[in-house]
């Protein structure tokens, strides 16, 4: 089996950048003035390899990210309220991807509204309640912001970074 | 590519997105009663207790969280979370919301106490 060096020396880069962008943004826990909305800078790495590249090493960023910023500032239960909502989105992402002529502005979008909906999801399996579905409006349109947003950044990016 | 700007397609989607995000809201807001009473505090899926919001007190929840009633709106003041996420969220009062905290897995949420389950909303009728 022959190893791309290159290849996996910038997924080593980007895992180290996805998991600063997961620590700045825990610093900030109240974002357009909803607590618990993040801008998803993360998605912004895991998008850009998944444009690149494949769902295989997006999906190995993503953990690393989850796992790195789980255990160093989560619990268990954080790490898995995360991955179900990046294992969705990805998976929206990639079908969008490869199914539809949408930019990474639109994948994103698709991307941030799943995210949003995946971790709700869990929330409410887990507190055992559909009362959350309150927050499901709040979640979706945040979802679309944000997506809007690291859609347009990933884009920029890729623009920018030729390998 | 090259430019960033959206597809008639990726308008129309997001269109939709909004527009179901923006039903759901409507459909929630025609449920709910006019006013909230008071409130019940849900922890790990079971009801932990259901407090009048006309009456100032302070609720200690287990040992995770601390919730107070002032002035007919409820607030979380204390909990031992990393986040404190549920603090963050500011207070509600008979307009109705919610608070959650989900490390310690406890809702609070606005309760009407004038529609009971099985009853028709009228308690008693006084001639």
């Amino acid at each position: 089996m022959k190893v791309d060096n290159k290849k996996l020396a910038f997924l080593g880069i980007v895992s180290a950048v996805a998991i600063i962008f997961g620590y700045v943004e825990s610093l900030v826990p109240v974002f357009m003035g909803i607590p618990g909305v993040k801008l998803g800078l993360a998605n912004l790495a895991v998008l850009f390899v998944l444009h690149r590249y494949t769902l295989k090493e997006a999906a190995a960023v993503s953990l690393i990210r989850i796992l790195v910023i789980g255990f160093m500032f989560g619990n268990m239960m954080s790490i898995i309220y995360s991955i179900a909502g990046a294992a969705l989105s990805m998976i929206v992402m990639k079908l969008m991807l490869m199914k539809t002529d949408f930019s990474l502005l639109g994948v994103s979008v698709a991307g941030g509204v799943t995210h949003n909906i995946g971790q709700l999801l869990i929330y409410m399996c887990i507190m055992e309640t559909t009362s959350l579905s309150y927050y499901a409006p709040v979640l979706i349109v945040s979802g679309v912001a944000t997506g809007l947003v690291i859609g347009y950044l990933t884009q920029e990016t890729s623009k920018r970074i030729h390998l | 590519m090259g430019v960033n700007v959206l597809k008639k397609k990726e308008v129309l989607f997001i269109c939709i997105i909004l527009l179901i995000a923006g039903v759901w809201w409507g459909v929630q807001q025609m449920q709910k009663p006019e006013s909230y009473k008071s409130v019940t505090i849900i922890v790990k899926g079971e009801v932990f207790g259901t407090y009048s919001l006309e009456e100032d007190q302070g609720i200690e929840i287990n040992d995770t969280n601390i919730a107070e009633i002032k002035d007919g709106q409820i607030s979380m003041i204390s909990a031992n979370c990393p986040d404190h996420l549920c603090i963050y969220q500011g207070a509600f009062g008979e307009r109705g919301g919610m608070i959650v905290c989900l490390p310690n897995e406890v809702i609070i949420r606005g309760e009407d106490m004038t529609a009971e389950p099985g009853d028709d909303g009228i308690d008693a009728v006084v001639r």
